[in-house]
């Protein structure tokens, strides 16, 4: 039965690569594996990167010194953390909002057998995260340690009990989630709000985790000797990727039992969970008043609602939203310290500062891609859109309003958070405002563009339209690819011109792009959308 | 009202809708009755300007669906079998949104919702969001929601579907009163005892082919509409 449910699980993460979800028609498989894998190889290859050179500095100081269960003990927190962070968010929308929840269990199908289909994903997303992390950290461990068969075999076992940790807390979270989505009104604002701290927490320990290293680095000894007397289950975590084989044995029992309690929590709420979210919160919420507003206002306010009533659609769609502006905040209070700094870096007059914190702010704004899924979103809906009077592009122009405004005026006030404490020339404080919003209509533009070429109508969890879709990650690479591909350009064109001509140039192509894509949206995206169904 | 000539529908190079004509005259309740895949749903999208045809012509009013769609769906309201409404929202915002797409003055719509949540008995659910609906319920709002904007052309699929007694009686009268000032009423069903008591014309499809369409005495004759019914299929 688990294998019938797994493959129903996986035709439904795939079949987007195979199939069109426009009309369930044949695609090129050879072209969309080429495709898809040279996406996914680039950001495998991007983060695992980064994370090698993490381990490198983390190892080298401390493999050499005999502390590599300390070295361990860094990288599975670093793995642990990456897991939950990349899989808790999906585990309360898989479990429980799933839109075939109901018939499955109308079915003979064993309880177990639905929650470990569900779990699959789940668990697959974790392992990802947490071998992003662990894979380049156990290969360097490899370079700079000794090479034997224990020395190979426990670290790999070490990311499988990371994993099935990792699992564990995900169930542990989305079950918490679960229960206050009972008990809340704005669910979805407030698990987002929920996400978002912990996302904050995430961006804090990023921050610190270099001079942390650092010190660790410098006191390993002392530090050591605290986790050993101390701290000895995180001791005992770090000596099971070593080859300790008695503390390989504890930690897999200990992760096990945790594993077993959290399937044992899953199996006893999950029937209540999953019937009681459907029909969650009778009780009234804010009266909405009774009130005539325009056609195209009616539809922003439609897809502003809902943003803002779907928390995974926030979590994954909205980042900048919360990033932006915190981040003006922060060149408030923390700017002014760097502004000397920055005013003798070399080339400020001509522009190259003003032109880094437009791609810095841009960088930001292009982690919305709020656009993007809106128009799969509204598959189970199109019956309605359809037969209101009203244009596809209307509703096209709506999805990328909501784009704007939600990233839009948040990028409106980190630019004058910017300008006021950055002493920058009349041309740089324009385009400092100028390029920015450019970019955010570009990326509302394409991203819808993309969210109507690569459409997810058959959905039966909105998880698979938000996070997994290839429409998503391919929104997200393009909005960074056309960032890092002006710089790439900047930097071989810097001697011939300043970056004050060089930004100019950028507004008006990117100005171009704008205009040629909201064309086609009037035209061709419109004949795109009314071929949906 | 509404005037469907030489209509086909093809999916996959066969006609789910082959040649269908029908006229649909102010004042007149006209039910589309065939056995499943017959193409009624199909039929009932085309018109709504769900779907797109290959042949043929609909005009709503004197306009064309396919030229002219935004005019026609002015004047119109579809139901689908099964309504999947934006469960983020709340009765309310719901029937505000579609009440702002229709341009309803804020009078209107107020007193509209009142009178019609009222008889549904739905007022005190309004502010509760779509998502904690049951199907009834949500069919209900579906019907508030054709109804905001005082359609002169409605299109319903099986509408009683899901509806309990009291609401089904409801919306038999609102169908009548529709029609009785002017409108017209084109639904699919497979109840034929309510198509036989409420219709004032019936249509046939099988095979997205129309083999019998006329006023309910002409169809009928001297038997009942599932012995005719019955009796076609069987051909």
């Amino acid at each position: 039965m688990l294998k019938v449910l797994l493959k129903k699980q996986m035709a439904e993460i795939f079949r987007k690569f195979y199939r069109t979800s426009k009309n369930g028609k044949p695609q090129n498989k050879l072209l969309n594996t080429v495709a898809y894998g040279f996406f996914m190889v680039l950001l495998v290859a991007i983060l695992v990167g980064a994370f090698s050179m993490v381990s490198w500095g983390v190892g080298n100081s401390l493999i050499a010194n005999g502390f590599d269960w300390l070295y361990f003990d860094i990288m599975g927190l670093i793995a642990i953390f990456m897991g939950c962070f990349g899989s808790a968010f999906n585990t309360y929308a898989s479990l429980y909002l799933a839109k075939d929840n109901d018939m499955l269990l109308s079915m003979p199908i064993p309880l177990r057998s639905i929650i470990a289909s569900r779990l699959t994903s789940v668990y697959l997303m974790g392992l990802i995260y947490s071998g992003i992390v662990m894979v380049p950290a156990i290969i360097v461990y490899w370079c700079l340690g000794t090479v034997n068969v224990v020395s190979v075999i426990s670290p790999i076992l070490l990311l499988l009990l990371i994993s099935l940790f990792v699992l564990a807390l995900s169930c542990a979270l989305g079950w918490v989630v679960a229960k206050l989505s009972l008990k809340l009104k704005n669910k979805g604002l407030l698990s987002a709000i929920g996400g978002l701290l912990l996302f904050g927490l995430y961006q804090l320990l990023t921050r610190y985790f270099t001079n942390a290293v650092q010190t660790l680095a410098e006191n390993a000894q002392t530090i050591g000797l605290t986790i050993q007397g101390s701290v000895y289950p995180l001791y005992l975590f770090g000596k099971a990727g070593t080859g300790d084989i008695p503390a390989l044995l504890l930690v897999a029992a200990v992760v096990l039992i945790i594993f077993a309690l959290a399937c044992l929590l899953l199996s006893r709420s999950f029937l209540k969970m999953a019937t009681m979210t459907t029909s969650v919160s009778t009780k009234s919420v804010r009266k909405t008043k009774l009130e005539a507003s325009s056609v195209s206002l009616a539809l922003l306010k439609k897809e502003l609602d809902h943003f803002f009533n779907n928390a995974t659609y926030i979590m994954n769609c909205g980042e900048g939203l919360i990033l932006l502006p915190l981040a003006g905040l922060a060149v408030l209070v923390k700017g002014g310290e760097y502004v000397p700094l920055l005013q003798t870096a070399p080339f400020f007059e001509s522009g190259l500062v003003a032109a880094g914190i437009c791609g810095l702010i841009a960088m930001l704004a292009g982690m919305n891609n709020i656009a993007e899924p809106s128009v799969s979103m509204d598959a189970k809906q199109m019956w309605l859109l359809k037969s209101l009077p009203l244009t596809p592009w209307q509703m096209l122009r709506a999805k990328m309003e909501a784009h704007w405004v939600l990233t839009g005026l948040p990028v409106l006030f980190c630019c004058i958070c910017v300008l006021i404490i950055l002493p920058v020339s009349l041309l740089q404080g324009i385009y400092l405002l100028l390029f920015p919003q450019l970019f955010v209509v570009f990326c509302a533009a394409l991203d819808l563009f993309i969210g109507l070429k690569m459409p997810v109508m058959d959905w039966t969890n909105e998880m698979t339209v938000i996070k997994q879709s290839a429409g998503v990650f391919v929104s997200l690479v393009a909005s960074f690819g056309y960032v890092a591909a002006l710089g790439g350009l900047y930097a071989l064109l810097m001697e011939h011109v300043t970056a004050d001509i060089f930004m100019v140039c950028a507004c008006l192509v990117t100005l171009v792009f704008d205009v040629l894509l909201i064309l086609w949206h009037r035209q061709k995206g419109a004949a795109c959308f009314q071929k949906l169904h | 009202m509404l005037q469907i000539d030489h209509l086909s529908k093809i999916y996959d190079g066969s006609k789910a809708v082959d040649d269908l004509s029908l006229h649909i005259h102010p004042g007149e309740i006209y039910g589309f009755i065939g056995h499943n895949g017959a193409g009624k749903t199909t039929t009932l999208k085309s018109v709504a300007g769900i779907l797109r045809f290959e042949e043929g012509q609909i005009l709503i009013g004197g306009k064309s669906i396919q030229e002219d769609p935004i005019a026609c769906k002015q004047i119109m309201a579809y139901i689908p079998d099964n309504p999947d409404l934006y469960e983020f929202m709340t009765g309310t915002k719901y029937l505000n949104f579609v009440a702002d797409v229709f341009r309803v003055s804020t009078a209107d719509r107020k007193a509209r919702i009142a009178d019609y949540a009222a008889r549904f008995e739905l007022t005190g659910a309004l502010d509760h969001p779509i998502s904690s609906y049951s199907h009834g319920m949500k069919q209900k709002l579906a019907i508030i929601a054709a109804w905001i904007h005082q359609p002169k052309l409605v299109l319903m699929d099986e509408p009683f579907v899901g509806l309990d007694p009291i609401a089904a009686h409801l919306l038999k009268g609102m169908m009548r009163e529709l029609c009785d000032q002017g409108g017209a009423i084109f639904f699919s069903t497979h109840v034929l005892e309510v198509a036989e008591k409420l219709c004032d014309k019936v249509a046939i499809i099988k095979g997205g082919k129309l083999i019998r369409s006329g006023d309910m005495a002409e169809v009928r004759g001297d038997a009942s509409l599932e012995q005719v019914f019955l009796e076609l299929e069987g051909e």
